[in-house]
């Protein structure tokens, strides 16, 4: 044999050789992992019957039985009982509640807060919370301002334990909104509505002093929060909202109104809000926000303003929302061109498509069809 | 099965249907669970003793809550076995099409498992 032959002989079989070894190891670590699988999910099975039979016992002895367990039972049915607590609501509830108390998960979830990996983070969240176990504020902020999702979980535990925190709402707020940079997730959204809802509203207050540096979709997230809000702080500041309602990008001007729309209560609002310039604004997007709030609004004076800017509006989805927020006012309509005349039909075509509902006059005696 | 009345159960957490069996049990009902839609109509196919409630989650795999609530709509002898959706879905879309399909009640979890297990009661009553 040759020398180049033998060296291709030599590497062909020093390859076999690594690909066998090669397969042979996976093989090893998936029949491996796959009894681990086996033996957890036997492990996971056992405990929740142990757990059922033992719940049926007058005094079952909750912390004997977990002292009992081995490793492995012990780590399946902390596995079982907190997805349990996430589920089950009522006298069950405090069951599963005591149990985890026995095996010591609100400290465990607690210590697990110090890891870098956000999972595992989030998951400890979750566990402190439904457990209500105790977190100290300090120790939220040490560990969970890293990235928005701990945020936003440090912040829900807040929203949901909030009796128990010292300004909960503004922490949370604070947590939740943090420098402005990210934008909130659903869940975050949801929790900063809870903790802005009635006499409290902090979001205002952060807002007033660190407005100014948020990204555009912070803003508007924010303002879209405080427009399903019902916040009924008296104090609260509204400076940074008006200042938005003059912005360059009309999506902040039409966030803006739309965050007025709890407070047209408030006279002192009103009075300083410049309606006639909102309803003539170029973007149609902010006076189509306007025409909804005048609607939410729905006093005599709302429905003035409406009435006079549906009479010049051009644009057909404005005008729209314009006569379905009259209709809804029982208002009588200004009649206008043909504009008008399709909006004000495709609304009687609504109406009678979702109930049997009649329209008030048009200023012509009719109801224009 | 015996006079005990009885409940299938078909949701694809395990560890929810063994929760519901053991608290239906306890109360001396019998119970049936499926993993999936599909296996809870199979399971009516050919049983001759048909459940007196279904409990249903809507996010199954293989034939969901959603379709399962439609092939019993059009399965006659299925029409009237009362139906009550359990979901962790609570927006007012989902829960207005399952009424829409036909479902009995509807439950968001976490729930109270007594008071289920109250409204099946009520419901087989």
């Amino acid at each position: 044999m040759n020398t180049p032959v033998a060296a291709l002989v030599i590497v062909g079989a020093g390859l076999a050789v690594g690909f066998l070894a090669l397969s042979l190891g996976s093989l090893g670590l998936s029949i491996t992992k796959r009894r681990a699988d086996r033996r957890s999910d036997q492990a996971h099975e056992r405990v929740r019957e142990a757990l059922f039979e033992r719940m049926e016992q007058a005094e079952p002895a909750w912390s004997e039985w977990i002292d009992s367990l081995p490793e492995a039972e012990r780590e399946a049915l902390s596995d079982v009982v907190r997805h349990y607590l996430r589920m089950v609501e009522g006298s069950q509830r405090e069951a599963f509640l005591a149990i985890a108390n026995a095996l010591d998960l609100g400290t465990e979830a607690a210590e697990v807060l110090d890891r870098e990996a956000i999972v595992p983070r989030l998951q400890a969240l979750t566990t402190l919370s439904m457990m209500g176990h105790p977190v100290s504020i300090d120790r939220l902020l040490d560990t969970c301002t890293d990235a928005q999702l701990p945020r936003e979980a440090a912040a829900r535990l807040l929203a949901t334990r909030r009796d128990e925190y010292e300004d909960a709402a503004a922490w949370g707020t604070m947590l939740l909104v943090w420098e402005g940079q990210d934008p909130l997730s659903v869940y975050g959204l949801q929790t900063l509505s809870e903790l802005n809802e009635g006499k409290e509203s902090p979001l205002f207050d952060h807002a007033a002093t660190t407005a100014t540096a948020w990204k555009q979709p912070v803003l508007v997230q924010v303002c879209s929060v405080l427009e399903y809000t019902s916040s009924r702080d008296p104090d609260a500041s509204f400076g940074w909202l008006f200042e938005l309602l003059d912005h360059d990008e009309p999506a902040l001007r039409a966030a803006a109104v739309g965050a007025l729309k709890q407070h047209g209560w408030r006279t002192d609002i009103r009075a300083f809000l410049d309606i006639d310039s909102l309803v003539t604004d170029d973007a149609s997007d902010v006076r189509q926000k306007t025409y909804e709030v005048l609607t939410y609004w729905g006093d005599d004076e709302a429905c003035e303003h409406l009435r006079d800017a549906v009479a010049m509006e051009t644009d057909q989805r404005c005008l729209l929302v314009g006569v379905r927020g009259l209709a809804s006012m029982d208002a009588e309509p200004i009649e206008g061109g043909a504009t008008f005349e399709a909006a004000w039909q495709w609304l009687q075509a609504e109406l009678a498509v979702s109930e049997d509902q009649e329209l008030p006059s048009t200023s012509d005696g009719g109801t224009s069809a | 099965m015996g006079d005990s009345p009885t409940v299938l159960i078909a949701d694809d957490d395990t560890d929810l249907v063994e929760l519901l069996a053991f608290n239906f049990e306890s109360e001396g009902f019998d119970t049936v669970t499926c993993e999936d839609g599909e296996e809870a109509l199979q399971h009516l196919d050919w049983t001759d003793d048909l459940p007196d409630a279904i409990i249903l989650d809507l996010l199954m795999p293989e034939i969901d809550g959603k379709e399962f609530l439609r092939r019993r709509r059009d399965a006659e002898r299925l029409r009237e076995i009362p139906v009550i959706v359990l979901t962790g879905v609570d927006d007012e879309e989902t829960l207005e099409e399952a009424y829409e399909l036909g479902a009995d009640d509807y439950v968001t979890k976490p729930f109270s498992p007594n008071a289920l297990i109250t409204r099946i009661q009520h419901i087989i009553e």
